[in-house]
């Protein structure tokens, strides 16, 4: 906030305050925030339905009806965030033909908030990303991935903050090895840093320094592996900071959000629709007031699977 | 930082002594704070998404980039007289891909004996029975990967299919094996025990032979090129048995197994 914004907001309040009557709790924000975060992960170019052929997933998914479902979210709920996890590219004839165009377009027009990059977001090369940046209206996390010397260089960020209500939310994205897993060709100079120190270091800064009420990790990781390799679940119990793991890459279709305890023993989601557009995320989250709300209360996950259009 | 609060904070307070509001301090420095809040609770949903009234706007973003793709993917080459699905260790999507692309580096080099495809480079779930569009094929391989030939020798192709074996089993055409504790065992080529001592030729993607998916024991072998897209050979394969008027279909047939 600048001094100039903040003055007019303390004038504002001291107005209403000499005004007399009104309550001074109601100067500050009020004691319950309601944040609904919405997400997606690998849709890999499924920008219309699954066609009407008979098979598993005929009439499913598609941006006309996941727009439409969360217009109608955002018409019910104050606070709404929209996140996708990656792999928004690569899958359908669209990306053949178009290169990825009106999957960015789609993204803008639904008013995505952020996204992060998954390994086939390089099939295109670092360039063929970039190139199509000029259609996204939302900034592109990548806190681990060193874009130093190609064609993304100072085009993606690290973390971004979003204030929604009284709330300030933290939000960073991390990305899977890439090395074995996409052509050297693509990625070119892009340097992957190990994911975890990464983590722990940017979810610290959006909590301590950015003084973010919730930290959220857009992570193509992977939900879990057999070995130690690098996971959302891992990512989720390594670290102290972090409320909410939004994870990709292994096309997971969980019922409910994983929840894991982190560092500090604080419960941490895990969550991964699957992939396609085939399912949309939604978890509605309540907020209480540090000095009220000493711990969290049990936390209730309602699960419910609804096939809703709009 | 710290200077910037301080400022600030002189200006609450100058705003403050103007007001004489000393005791609203506290409340607007919390305000300026931000950190005030905590996750108390939660609850979920996950929404299946249908296509019941679908919104205009995206409908009408993706319909000009539709008409064209439909003008060109709309093709049918073919047709599948079963439905051939996607699964480990063996499945009757892969076998297609892998006898694809055995046919295609035969036609070119007819030493060819073996052919990998890898799992993940498979890209749907199912292939419908019924008509087999152009687009079908663009979304089972939308990869450009182009179709190599590696010449091996029967130490690294043993090795190769312990790495299949330990990814719980990836397509192959010419070639049986059998995963015991993630080991493959058994492993022939052409119905005969593989020697170590001989070279076989082996079609593959380029993908794979620079190092895909950890094959990264495949990246001293240099490839021989054909710069035929994977998606071009499974085209024409399903193309060419439409000309003899055959259906595509593909059988298990025991060549990866699981102990």
């Amino acid at each position: 906030m600048n001094r100039r914004a903040f003055l007019k907001k303390a004038g504002t309040g001291a107005a209403l305050a000499m005004a007399g009557g009104f309550p001074l709790e109601a100067l500050a924000a009020p004691s319950v925030q309601r944040l609904t975060i919405l997400h997606t992960n690998d849709v890999h170019s499924r920008l219309e339905p699954f066609p009407m052929d008979g098979g598993k997933y005929e009439g499913q998914g598609g941006v006309a009806a996941r727009a439409a479902l969360i217009k109608q979210i955002r018409a019910e709920q104050e606070h709404v965030l929209l996140f996708d996890a990656g792999d928004i590219f690569q899958g359908t004839p669209y990306f053949n033909l178009y290169k990825g165009e009106p999957e960015i377009k789609a993204l803008s027009l639904m008013g995505y908030d952020a996204v992060t990059m998954g390994n086939h977001d390089f099939d295109a090369g670092v360039e063929g990303f970039a190139k199509q940046l000029p259609h996204a209206n939302f900034p592109v996390l990548t806190a681990n991935y060193d874009f130093n010397h190609t064609a993304l260089e100072g085009k993606t960020l690290p973390y971004t903050t979003i204030k929604k209500g009284g709330l300030k939310i933290g939000v960073f994205g991390l990305g899977v090895e890439l090395r074995g897993l996409v052509s050297d060709n693509c990625f070119g100079n892009t340097k992957y840093n190990d994911p975890l120190p990464v983590a722990k270091q940017i979810s610290e800064r959006l909590k301590k320094d950015e003084k973010c009420d919730m930290v959220i990790c857009l992570s193509h990781l992977g939900y879990e592996y057999e070995n130690n390799k690098v996971s959302d679940k891992i990512i989720a119990a390594e670290t102290e900071y972090i409320d909410l793991v939004i994870g990709g890459h292994t096309h997971t279709f969980l019922d409910a959000p994983t929840v894991v305890k982190n560092k500090r023993g604080t419960d941490v989601l895990v969550n991964q629709v699957g992939w396609a557009g085939l399912r949309l995320g939604r978890i509605d989250y309540e907020f209480g007031s540090t000095k009220t709300t000493k711990k969290p209360k049990s936390q209730s996950v309602i699960v419910g699977k609804q096939t809703r259009g709009g | 930082m710290a200077v910037l609060f301080l400022r600030t904070f002189a200006a609450a307070m100058m705003f403050a002594r103007r007001f004489r509001l000393l005791a609203f301090v506290p409340l607007l420095l919390a305000a300026a704070c931000g950190t005030s809040y905590q996750v108390a609770q939660h609850s979920s949903v996950i929404y299946n998404v249908k296509d019941t009234s679908p919104d205009s706007s995206l409908y009408r973003l993706v319909q000009p980039y539709k008409e064209e793709l439909d003008k060109k993917m709309s093709e049918v080459i073919g047709r599948a007289d079963t439905t051939l699905t996607k699964k480990q260790p063996e499945c009757t999507l892969g076998n297609f891909m892998a006898d694809a692309q055995l046919a295609a580096a035969r036609e070119l080099y007819p030493d060819v004996t073996v052919s990998v495809s890898n799992y993940g480079g498979i890209r749907v779930s199912y292939l419908q029975e019924g008509p087999v569009m152009l687009r079908h094929m663009y979304e089972l391989m939308p990869f450009d990967n182009t179709l190599v030939i590696l010449e091996l020798p029967g130490t690294v192709l043993v090795e190769f299919c312990q790495h299949m074996a330990s990814l719980k089993g990836w397509p192959v055409s010419g070639l049986s094996y059998t995963i015991k504790d993630k080991k493959a065992v058994n492993i022939k080529v052409n119905g005969q025990a593989v020697k170590e001592d001989a070279l076989y030729k082996v079609a593959t993607s380029d993908y794979v032979a620079n190092g895909g998916d950890n094959c990264h024991f495949l990246k001293a072998y240099k490839p021989v090129l054909t710069n035929i897209f994977v998606r071009d050979v499974l085209i024409a394969y399903v193309r060419n048995r439409t000309a003899s008027g055959q259906a595509l279909s593909a059988t298990l047939e025991n060549r990866v197994t699981n102990e």
